[in-house]
């Protein structure tokens, strides 16, 4: 068969009939998926930005105050979580601002989709290495306190197995979907 | 634009095309749960795109737009479930399918297209829906070329199978 005597075949359907929507429950749907998509990436934002924002200014503040050890370190590793926190903040404003964002062409969308897709790839992996500085801190000031050598095994298995599933969730979920998404670009640009 | 300006823009292009989202809901996922799926998917960005449609295009061309980009990178139920991104409450379906007989040609060439790359369904579904071929380069973004290329192989491909049924 040519496929113009297919074409001839597909304009005889008569699509709108063959499913019958059920319009309210479409609207409660529509509205719980809204919500749901944007809900996962806010929360790891604001969480992200709550623990840089918040250990660094404490970082900053107890170096500053009190003066009588090594300072330095404390203060370098406070004002690097604040950056990360003012990193976050200005692409949580882009995201936002670009969410209902649609361009012209599927390829633009794919594009912008991308452009999503690494920045949560570099926020998850801000996320991983965030576990380390709040680790160091957590572990120092149990050992400090005099915590026993059980509890500080604890911590530390916590922290190991953080990092871990943070790591499983970067490479698998969002390293993997990026990679779904160029490899959809290709195929949309590829000459054959 | 206010919320419930969106709202009926929204009702009145699902009212009156919904048929473009049906074909591409049938050429794009194959089990009743995921049909239902990619539709709620298709619906819900169509809906989000309203206040974006500035008139620059015939409704069908942006919906068919909006519906294939969100089709070509829907995750289908097994690849939700295997890359552990499945919903965490199922919803009620939302579509439900008419009794009547289906054109058994019909189904072959929906099967057929199925079979294709995402990236080539699209193009074989406006290429049946009578787009040009400038046309299908706007909307996809790559060159006309490119997409004269593609359709040369998907014509081939398709009356390729056709040699293996009696239809």
């Amino acid at each position: 068969m040519k496929f113009e005597d297919m074409k001839k075949i597909w304009d005889e359907q008569r699509e709108e009939h063959v499913y019958v929507i059920n319009e309210q429950q479409l609207h409660e749907n529509i509205k719980s998926r809204k919500q749901g998509a944007s809900r996962m990436v806010n929360k790891m934002e604001l969480f992200l930005l709550g623990v840089n924002g918040i250990t660094g200014a404490t970082l900053i503040v107890l170096n500053y105050v009190d003066r009588s050890g090594e300072v330095l370190f404390g203060t370098l590793m406070g004002l690097f979580l604040l950056g990360m926190a003012a990193f976050i903040w200005v692409r949580r404003r882009t995201r936002l601002k670009h969410e209902n964002r649609f361009d012209r062409t599927m390829l633009g969308d794919i594009n912008h989709a991308i452009e999503n897709a690494t920045y949560q790839v570099r926020l998850s992996y801000a996320m991983l290495l965030t576990v380390v500085p709040v680790f160091s801190l957590a572990f120092m000031g149990a050992w400090k306190d005099g915590k026993s050598p059980v509890v500080l095994g604890f911590i530390a298995a916590m922290f190991v197995l953080a990092f871990l599933l943070g790591r499983w969730e970067h490479r698998g979920l969002h390293v993997a979907r990026k990679k779904r998404l160029e490899a959809m670009r290709e195929k949309l640009t590829s000459e054959n | 634009m206010t919320a419930q300006e969106q709202e009926s823009i929204f009702h009145d292009w699902l009212g009156r095309h919904k048929g473009v989202l049906f074909k591409i809901i049938r050429a794009y996922a194959f089990e009743e749960e995921d049909r239902d799926d990619l539709f709620q998917e298709i619906s819900l960005q169509v809906w989000r795109s309203v206040p974006g449609f500035k008139g620059n295009s015939a409704v069908t061309t942006w919906l068919y737009r909006i519906a294939l980009n969100t089709a070509i990178r829907w995750k289908g139920k097994e690849r939700r479930h295997a890359d552990h991104t499945s919903p965490l409450q199922p919803t009620m379906p939302v579509l439900q399918e008419d009794n009547r007989e289906l054109d058994e040609r019909i189904e072959w060439m929906y099967r057929e297209i199925g079979r294709l790359n995402e990236v080539d369904r699209s193009l074989c579904l406006l290429l049946l829906d009578n787009f040009s071929y400038k046309e299908m380069a706007d909307i996809v973004g790559i060159s006309e070329s490119n997409v004269a290329v593609k359709i040369h192989r998907i014509k081939k491909q398709l009356s390729e199978k056709s040699k293996d049924t009696d239809l």
